[in-house]
């Protein structure tokens, strides 16, 4: 499996925020993207999942146009910094909202991610009253937990402390596999190191390997 | 259920009661409903202040109801954007969430407000009509509610949650203002040849006493003179409102670019 970018443009309030990107993505390596605030990391995770229309370019998947909302061909997981999920829904509701619509999981499995991420599948508080720390690890959860093949981090350990950096990283380390594209940013030096196999930098929206 | 959901609408029916009814010897359920549709005074100039107050029952369905959609827009959307291609499922599916979660507000408030008539022995006995008001009221003003809280979302989610208020509130209080300052034009037979302009304000579409009914046992308790608009037709045009609005949010909300300008981080 292969996502490629051809020559990626995006403008926001006549801002290039991606300025000609073209890259590949092939599954079994984990990818990280590098760059200071500001710079597009988000923005091009957004703009492989679908979720910001392209101005210019395509992003095909093995061959195909996948960023269309219309032709959604992507099985895909994403978590993005600062995003959280239904704040008043509890763990186990708000991933269980989610798959319902694909009705791809099982409760058992819902659960298994929810303890798998540090978190207890029983608690009833809704997810507003997490800690940003709980937040964070429930949110990765809802990434990964209906095991796609194209996983997209942003920032997966911010706001973690040392053990829960740990949970996910090792969690992260088992998803690598030859039929998954993983692509994480960071600004954690360690965590690129520790997970990614390559990486690129973005600077004012444009990609550099 | 949330709590300020259920607390909001039992304290609006406690100061309500205290206010309006607490002086009255009697009181039947429906006149009960005719007070809480803006029914406390006659449409004159000068009763703004005493509309506002009755207004409040919605600013306060606004406040709790009016940024879900929008809040949910900006959180989980993108989560559930990538799982599925239909955001006008994901804008039905809230809407109708949100209907069920105001028709609830609505249920509290008046059956709050019934039981504390009935705790203080005010009402002695039911009559059929009760019920056709009940069921006019909650209808009446749950899409009402409805329908300036899907505004209300889609102006923040292309906006700013602000200005939604300010615009979707400053509507209303010039439309409130309006039935006021024409009020005695109602009471003339000018009304007879211009019901137009009592059918074009929102705000009049809940003012129940106003209205008329083909019922006679509804019809006895609508007594306002040269009445022209009946309580069926005022609600059908919530009801071709609340389907209008529901198919613009869902063209609205599908263009949208998730996560775009206002929210973005990097």
């Amino acid at each position: 499996m292969v996502i490629s970018l051809k020559n990626v443009s995006k403008n926001i309030k006549r801002k290039k925020v991606l300025d000609n990107i073209s890259a590949e993505f092939e599954s079994g390596i984990i990818y990280g993207l590098v760059g200071r605030n500001g710079s597009g990391k988000t923005m091009l995770l957004r703009a492989i999942s679908g979720l910001i229309q392209i101005d210019e370019g395509e992003i095909l998947l093995d061959g195909e146009t996948s960023n269309s909302r219309k032709n959604k061909t992507m099985d895909l997981g994403i978590m993005i910094e600062n995003m959280g999920l239904y704040p008043e829904l509890n763990a186990y509701d708000n991933l269980n909202y989610l798959t319902g619509l694909n009705k791809k999981v099982s409760k058992e499995t819902i659960n298994k991610y929810i303890e798998m991420v540090g978190l207890d599948s029983k608690d009833k508080r809704p997810f507003r009253k997490y800690s940003l720390g709980m937040k964070q690890r429930l949110v990765f959860a809802q990434a990964i937990f209906e095991n796609p093949s194209i996983i997209l981090l942003d920032e997966p350990t911010n706001s973690l402390d040392e053990n829960g950096v740990n949970t996910i990283r090792n969690i992260i380390m088992k998803l690598k596999s030859k039929d998954r594209i993983i692509i994480i940013t960071s600004h954690n030096k360690e965590d690129i190191n520790i997970l990614t196999d390559k990486i690129y930098t973005i600077s004012d929206g444009r990609l550099e390997k | 259920m949330n709590k300020k959901n259920i607390i909001i609408p039992v304290s609006y029916s406690i100061f309500f009661f205290m206010i309006y009814i607490l002086t009255s010897k009697e009181i039947s359920v429906t006149e009960l409903i005719l007070r809480l549709s803006f029914g406390t005074f006659s449409n004159y100039k000068g009763r703004l202040g005493e509309a506002i107050f009755q207004y409040f029952l919605i600013v306060f369905a606004h406040i709790i109801f009016g940024s879900t959609l929008f809040k949910n827009f900006c959180n989980a959307t993108a989560y559930f954007y990538v799982r599925t291609v239909n955001l006008k499922r994901w804008f039905l599916g809230e809407a109708l969430t949100l209907l069920i979660d105001i028709i609830k507000f609505y249920f509290i408030n008046l059956f709050a407000l019934i039981g504390l008539c009935l705790f203080s022995g005010k009402i002695h006995k039911f009559e059929f009509s009760d019920i056709l008001f009940i069921l006019y009221f909650i209808a009446l003003y749950s899409m009402f509610t409805f329908i300036t809280c899907i505004i209300l979302n889609i102006i923040s989610i292309y906006a700013d949650s602000g200005i939604a208020f300010m615009v979707v509130e400053g509507l209303n209080t010039i439309f409130m203002g309006f039935y006021l300052i024409t009020g005695d034009i109602f009471t003339t037979e000018y009304l007879m040849d211009h019901s137009y302009i009592f059918k074009l304000n929102p705000i009049c579409h809940l003012i129940i006493h106003i209205h008329k009914s083909n019922l006679s046992i509804m019809n006895k308790y609508l007594t306002y003179p040269l009445s022209q608009t009946s309580l069926s037709t005022s609600f059908i045009f919530l009801l071709l409102c609340t389907i209008f609005i529901l198919i613009a949010g869902c063209f609205m909300i599908d263009k949208m670019d998730l996560i775009g300008d206002k929210m973005e981080g990097e």
